[in-house]
């Protein structure tokens, strides 16, 4: 692709990371008449020519950049948390498009830990709606539980595989609620994109175009709009001007023939949608004068408060044939266990999934948990396909000293120094994780499973920079923009102030919409964020348009 | 790309493996490789079938012990030696190639140092269980080498400075990237393959489309989980699943 702008012309808006987030807002601000240049650290993928249906050729697509992982319970990162091109994450997400709940929001004043978000259910509402609308969820005609939807899914739910099916026996058997699973993959066609044709390859990258990353929904049409897509470029640093304002960003393009080039784009209105590991990576790299732990971290909070979704796993044997490679993995789900019941020994709860991994996932996870190798792992494997796992999603809590740092020693091929992440589980997150698997393990036993075993395992990065309405006690305000640098936003899975027990791509694709419209409307009232003099509209009511 | 069309690789039905419960299934039979097989998935398994790296990192002896070691996490005792799928030389590879999973643990050293100090802490073991070299070992202990190194404290020197559990699991997890990344293994644990353009039709409990394996002689493995030593817990690093 070659340039539109120059980069010492400075463009209107500058967004770092070509994710969930950052394709949501370069469509939105693009189509609104900005100038939008968007860095993508790694490439512009074409489905059709790069996505193979292959596990180990499809490792391209994963942040596989050097990190450190650290703390009692160091999380597993590469594959399992993060993307790298055009599309971020969401070209290899496993597509469930969840709501937060209601309470998710307000955790501190109804269960007394954790913190509130700034901002409601009620002020997503809307752009939930509309995310839903552009992706084409996929979902149930009637939902059972919180929040209450204003109106139907787009498109009607998909068929179900032999997993969601066990798994709805096992729910039926114990009178647990259940519904099929919203998803992020069309079952009709929409726009020029086909519907899933249930290959069952959906965490490797749709070659098929059903699935709704942002590299075939926002990007195409952020591109039509005259935005500018620039790939294989990683933000290396983001400077100030003598203004205290941000001025640019110097980052490191990869050549076609695999040299570096250090390169720098000047803009009035820059947004770091990075992800809850790079965002504060990036903002830590960046430390200048004025800002000497880091930028925009005058809070002190840029990196803490990291938290992730306990996703443990349970499998059950089966004398049917499951076949688990079929179809998108995660065809149904209950959240019947979602909020805080005061019969628990634990606050908050979790959502149960069913999930299909293809051979190389499923043999690692066995033979870590059952400590398999020689001949009867490969045994095992012979019984692949009668297997059929259940995958949770757990509210992890909010504990600063989870947090993401600067490695002091490793440097990454660019020669920055790369994260470190430092993780361990809480109390109430260890009693919750104990009650998930009891309950995945009896909803497995309800549909007749001979045996069962558990793999642990984690998902979703967040926190990290978390908004709030006090500067003292959160990196970004509402509308996720800076306190520090007017005009500086962080827009991305890290600044959720809590993790909810839900998915969080559709939560950070509407979080992005809401920041989108805030932007617009404030620029067509004349004010483009580049007043050092506070404070303007910083609480969280919803902007007029 | 007419050449991909007609060049399918014979993989033998079941994968030539003695004991899968799949012994007919054709993983690339011509019907399967029309259609469910597209071009660049294709050319992506002619070439690690055709073109096996060759050893660039580790040395001959090192690469001879890798090759054991493989042999104990995967054994292929069932296919004749030609018909076996290499591991060790895609582990090389990557090595040289310097292309890692995307993090290290902090008191792992990179990969590249990992995998000499393992393979040294290997026959260190070995030579303090049994005063042999690793490769000299009979079966039975080659297994109880590999039992202590999974346990975490065998004895040697080079654990001191690796943690040998953790290296353990990913020497395994390697070995199985490598091993199920092969149309034969696909094949013998029944699985459909790339599934590309042809997708799936029938996907409810029970039931297959016609091209996908038919299951001839179920092989539970609820015995294998019983007594296996694990339980069911500990971390499983095994990649995305939802």
């Amino acid at each position: 692709m070659t340039a539109k702008f120059l980069p010492n012309d400075p463009v209107d808006v500058l967004i770092v990371g070509a994710g969930a987030a950052g394709g949501v807002l370069s469509k939105e601000l693009a189509e609104a008449g900005f100038r939008v240049v968007v860095l993508e650290a790694g490439p512009h993928w074409q489905p059709e020519r790069d996505f193979v249906s292959d596990e180990k050729g499809a490792q391209k697509i994963y942040w596989t950049d050097p990190r450190v992982t650290a703390g009692e319970d160091p999380i597993e990162l590469g594959a399992n948390v993060t993307g790298k091109g055009v599309g971020g994450s969401t070209v290899h997400y496993a597509m469930v498009a969840l709501r937060m709940h209601e309470s998710d929001f307000m955790i501190h004043s109804l269960d007394g830990v954790g913190q509130d978000w700034p901002l409601t259910y009620a002020d997503l509402e809307p752009h939930y709606e509309r995310v839903e609308h552009e992706l084409g969820i996929s979902g149930p005609v009637t939902w059972p539980w919180s929040p209450k939807r204003r109106g139907a899914y787009p498109y009607r739910e998909h068929p179900f595989n032999g997993v969601a099916e066990l798994f709805i026996r096992g729910c039926e058997g114990l009178g647990i609620r259940w519904a099929p699973c919203p998803l992020a993959t069309i079952s009709a066609p929409k726009d020029d994109r086909p519907p899933c044709i249930y290959r069952g390859w959906c965490v490797y990258g749709c070659s098929t175009n059903a699935k709704s990353s942002t590299l075939v929904t926002y990007i195409p049409k952020a591109v039509r709009a005259g935005a500018e897509i620039r790939a294989n470029c990683m933000a290396a640093r983001v400077n100030l001007g003598p203004d205290g304002l941000a001025h640019s960003v110097t980052y490191i393009r990869t050549t076609g023939e695999g040299g570096q080039v250090e390169e720098q784009q000047a803009a009035q209105l820059i947004i770091l949608c990075c992800y809850a590991i790079e965002t504060p990576r990036l903002l830590l790299n960046s430390a200048q004068a004025g800002f000497t732990d880091g930028l925009a971290n005058s809070s002190g909070l840029v990196g803490k408060g990291l938290m992730v979704h306990p996703a443990h796993i349970v499998y059950g044997r089966f004398p049917e044939l499951v076949y688990q490679y079929k179809g998108p993995p995660t065809l149904a789900l209950t959240q019947d266990f979602y909020e805080t019941d005061p019969r628990n020994d634990y606050l908050r709860g979790f959502t149960i999934e069913p999930i299909g991994p293809l051979p190389q996932t499923f043999a690692r996870q066995a033979a870590a948990s059952l400590r398999l190798w020689g001949q009867d792992l490969r045994e095992l494997m012979f019984d692949y396909n009668h297997y059929a796992g259940l995958g949770l999603v757990g509210e992890c809590l909010l504990d600063d000293n989870n947090r993401v740092t600067l490695d002091p020693t490793d440097k990454d091929q660019y020669g920055l120094p790369v994260a470190r992440v430092t993780f361990a589980w809480g109390e109430n997150d260890r009693k919750l994780i104990a009650a998930g698997i009891r309950k995945q393990r009896e909803i497995l036993e309800a549909a007749n499973a001979e045996v069962t075993w558990q793999a642990d395992d984690t998902a979703h990065i967040l926190g990290s920079c978390r908004m709030g309405s006090d500067r003292k006690t959160s990196v970004v305000d509402p509308w996720c923009r800076s306190w520090d640098v007017p005009n500086l936003f962080v827009c991305d899975g890290s600044v959720f102030v809590t993790s909810s027990a839900a998915n969080p791509s559709l939560t950070i694709q509407a979080i992005a919409t809401r920041t989108a419209d805030y932007i617009i409307s404030r620029a067509r009232s004349g004010d483009f964020f580049r007043s050092t003099t506070e404070p303007a509209l910083r609480q969280a009511t919803t902007p007029v348009r | 790309m007419k050449r991909l069309r007609n060049a399918a690789p014979p993989i033998p039905p079941g994968g030539g493996a003695q004991h899968t419960p799949y012994p007919e299934f054709q993983v690339t039979n011509t019907d399967k490789w029309d259609l469910d097989w597209d071009d660049k998935t294709r050319q992506l398994v002619l070439d690690r079938l055709e073109n096996i790296p060759p050893y660039r990192f580790f040395s001959a002896d090192e690469a001879r012990l890798l090759e054991a070691l493989c042999d104990c996490v995967l054994p292929q005792p069932d296919r004749p030696e030609a018909q076996r799928v290499p591991i060790a030389p895609w582990i090389d590879e990557r090595l040289h190639n310097g292309a890692g999973p995307g993090y290290r643990y902090e008191n792992m050293p990179d990969d590249r140092q990992a995998y000499r100090l393992g393979l040294q802490g290997f026959d260190e073991t070995a030579r303090y269980l049994f005063d042999m070299t690793f490769l000299k070992l009979p079966g039975v202990g080659r297994e109880t080498v590999m039992r202590h190194v999974a346990e975490g404290s065998p004895p040697g020197k080079s654990w001191e400075s690796l943690p040998a559990a953790i290296f353990f699991q990913m020497f395994v997890n390697e070995v199985i990237t490598n091993y199920y990344a092969h149309p034969a293994a696909w094949a013998e644990i029944g699985f459909n393959g790339p599934a590309s353009p042809r997708g799936h039709i029938r996907l409810r409990l029970n039931f297959r489309d016609p091209w996908e394996a038919e299951e001839c002689r179920p092989r539970s493995s609820v015995e294998i989980v019983r007594r296996s030593r694990g339980k069911g817990h500990g971390p499983a690093k095994g990649g995305p699943t939802h």
